[in-house]
C-alpha cells in the first residue's frame, strides 16, 4: 500500500520542535459560510501557561474546542508531543480522537458535571472506564484530587448541592483525574458569581505553579497577567498579538489590543 | 348490585387477570428491548439510520392497535406462503399474535418516548464525556441513557399503564384474559353490571400498583436533585453501608 504524505509525517516524531507539548499549524474552522478560525498557528511548550484573550466572537472558545475535536477543524495540523493527530473518518479516526482527548483535559465554562452522579462518581468515571484503572486506584486518585481542590468533605454530594465555584473545582479535579498532558480552560470563571471567582482561580494558579502546560481562555485580565508566561490575543480568528504578559499589558503594539485593554479597564472601574 | 355474584366470579376473573398481567408484562419488556436500540438509531443525525425507524413508529403510532392485531391474527393466515413457513406455528396461535402486535405497538411508542429523553440530555454533559475520551458506546451506556431514562420516566410510566389497559383488546381474538373472561361470564350470567364492575376494579388495582411503583422509582432516581445532602450515599439508613465501604477507601480505613 502506498503511504500517503500525512502518514509519513505522522511516523516522523521530530518534525518541528520536540519540546513542543502542543503545536497547531494553519488551523481553519468554518461554520457554514462563516470562517471562525482563519489559518491560526500556535505552539505551547512544556510548562507553558498561555492565556488566550480577545473580544467575544474572536474565536477563542472555538480554537480550544478544535484542539480536542469537539469541533472538528476543517484544515490544519494538530501535533501533541511531536505526534500529529490524524482525524480519519470511521472507527480508527474516532479512536485517535479519543486518545487525543485523554491527553487534553478540558474544563468548561458551565462545568458540565454529570448531575446524576456524586462528586466522587464524576471523578472516577472516566479513569475507571476509559483508562481502565481499578476502583481502588481511581478512588485513591480522586480523594487526592479532592484534597487538592479543597472539597474532600463533598465527595458524596451531588453537583446540584454545590455552589458554582465548588462545581468548577470538581470539574477541574475530574479533568485532572485523567492525568492529561495539557489542560484546556474554556472561560472557567465566566459563569460564576463574582465572589466565587477567587476560589477557582486559586486552584488554577496552583496548577500553573506545578508547571503544567495550560491554555486558558479567560476574561480575567489581572489573573492572566499573573499566572501566564504568554498572552495570545485573538481577533477575527487570527492571532493579533502574542508575547510575555508584561510587554502585552504595558506596551501592546496592536491598536486593537490597546483598545481592548482600555475598554476592559473602563468596564472594571465602572 | 348483587355482591354475592361479585364474590362468586372473582376467582375466575383473577385468573384472567393473571393472563392480562403476563401479556402486558411481556409486551412491555419486549417493547423496551426493541425500543432501546431503535431510539438510539432514531436519535442519530444520519437520516439513513433515523428515517427507517421514523417510518416504523409512524405506521404503528398512526394506526389503531386493534387493526394491527387483526392484521397479524387474521391477515397473516390469508397469505398462502406464510402458512407453509415455520412462522405459521407461531402466527396461528392467538396468544403469540397478541404478544407480537402489543410488543411492536408498545416499542413504537417507547422508541419515541426514549428519543425525547435522549434529545433532552444536556449537551454539556455529553460534551464533558466526549472531552474525557469516552467512546460513543461508553458514554451512551454510562451517561446518555441513564439521564435520558430519568427524563423519560414519567411519560414511560404512562405508556406502561396504557399498555396494560390496551391488552384488553386481546379478548377480540379469543384470548381469555381479564376482559375476555368477563365477557364470557356475562354471557353465562346475564349480569354485565356486576361482572364488568368487578373487572374494572381489578384493572384499577393493578394500575394503582404500577403507578405507585413508578412514582417510587422516579423518587429514587431523582434524589440527586435534592438540595440537601442528608439523603445522599453518606446516610446509612438509605444506603447499603457495606457497599459504601467497598467503594470508599477513606471510609474503609476509618471502619477498621
Amino acid at each position: 500500500m502506498v503511504k500517503t504524505n500525512s502518514d509519513a509525517l505522522q511516523s516522523m516524531p521530530d518534525r518541528n520542535n520536540t519540546t513542543a507539548a502542543l503545536q497547531v499549524v494553519n488551523l481553519r474552522k468554518r461554520f457554514g459560510q462563516l470562517e471562525v478560525i482563519k489559518g491560526l498557528s500556535l505552539t505551547a511548550n512544556q510548562g507553558d501557561v498561555i492565556s488566550i484573550l480577545g473580544s467575544s466572537g474572536s474565536g477563542k472558545s472555538t480554537l480550544l474546542r478544535c484542539l480536542n475535536f469537539l469541533e472538528p477543524p476543517n484544515e490544519g495540523e494538530i501535533w501533541i508531543g511531536g505526534r500529529q493527530i490524524q482525524a480519519r473518518a470511521g472507527a480508527t479516526g474516532q479512536r485517535e480522537i479519543n486518545a487525543l482527548r485523554i491527553n487534553l483535559g478540558m474544563v468548561f465554562q458551565t462545568f458540565n458535571l454529570w448531575l446524576h452522579k456524586t462528586v466522587l462518581e464524576n471523578i472516577v468515571e472516566a479513569p475507571i472506564h476509559v483508562l481502565g484503572l481499578n476502583k481502588a486506584e481511581a478512588h485513591l486518585r480522586a480523594e487526592e484530587l479532592l484534597l487538592k481542590v479543597g472539597l474532600a468533605d463533598k465527595r458524596h454530594a451531588y453537583p446540584s448541592q454545590l455552589s458554582g465555584g465548588q462545581q468548577q473545582r470538581i470539574a477541574i479535579a475530574r479533568a485532572l483525574a485523567m492525568e492529561p498532558e495539557i489542560l484546556l480552560f474554556d472561560e472557567p470563571t465566566s459563569a460564576l458569581d463574582p465572589e466565587l471567582v477567587g476560589e477557582v482561580l486559586k486552584v488554577i494558579r496552583a496548577l500553573a505553579d506545578e508547571s503544567r502546560t495550560m491554555l486558558i481562555v479567560t476574561h480575567e485580565l489581572n489573573f492572566a497577567r499573573q499566572v501566564s508566561n504568554r498572552i495570545v490575543f485573538l481577533h477575527e480568528g487570527q492571532i493579533e498579538e502574542e508575547g510575555p504578559p508584561d510587554a502585552f499589558f504595558t506596551n501592546p503594539s496592536s491598536p486593537r489590543v490597546r483598545q481592548f485593554l482600555s475598554s476592559q479597564r473602563d468596564g472594571y472601574h465602572r | 348490585m348483587n355482591w354475592y355474584l361479585v364474590i362468586d366470579v372473582m376467582p375466575r376473573l383473577l385468573s384472567g387477570a393473571l393472563l392480562t398481567l403476563l401479556l402486558a408484562a411481556l409486551s412491555v419488556l419486549a417493547g423496551l428491548l426493541i425500543a432501546l436500540p431503535l431510539s438510539l438509531l432514531r436519535s442519530s443525525s444520519s437520516g439513513m439510520l433515523s428515517r427507517p425507524v421514523l417510518a416504523y413508529t409512524f405506521v404503528f403510532r398512526g394506526t389503531p392497535l386493534l387493526v394491527q392485531l387483526f392484521l397479524i391474527y387474521y391477515g397473516a393466515g390469508q397469505i398462502e406462503w406464510i402458512r407453509t413457513t415455520p412462522a405459521w406455528t407461531i402466527l396461528k396461535e392467538p396468544y403469540w399474535c397478541a404478544l407480537i402486535a402489543f410488543s411492536l405497538n408498545n416499542a413504537a411508542y417507547t422508541t419515541e418516548i426514549l428519543r425525547g429523553g435522549i434529545r433532552a440530555v444536556p449537551a454539556g454533559e455529553v460534551e464533558a464525556a466526549k472531552a474525557l475520551g469516552m467512546s460513543y458506546s461508553l458514554r451512551t451506556r454510562r451517561i446518555v441513557l441513564p439521564i435520558a431514562f430519568r427524563l423519560a420516566l414519567p411519560a414511560y410510566a404512562n405508556e406502561v399503564v396504557l399498555m396494560l389497559k390496551a391488552s384488553s383488546l386481546a379478548s377480540t381474538i379469543t384470548i381469555m384474559e381479564l376482559t375476555g373472561t368477563a365477557r364470557k361470564i356475562v354471557a353465562q350470567t346475564f349480569s354485565p353490571y356486576e361482572v364488568f364492575i368487578s373487572a374494572a376494579l381489578i384493572y384499577l388495582a393493578i394500575t394503582f400498583v404500577v403507578v405507585r411503583a413508578f412514582a417510587r422509582l422516579e423518587r429514587r432516581l431523582a434524589h440527586h436533585l435534592e438540595r440537601t445532602e442528608k439523603n445522599n450515599g453518606k446516610d446509612p439508613v438509605h444506603n447499603d453501608p457495606t457497599q459504601e465501604l467497598d467503594s470508599d477507601p477513606v471510609l474503609r480505613q476509618e471502619a477498621r
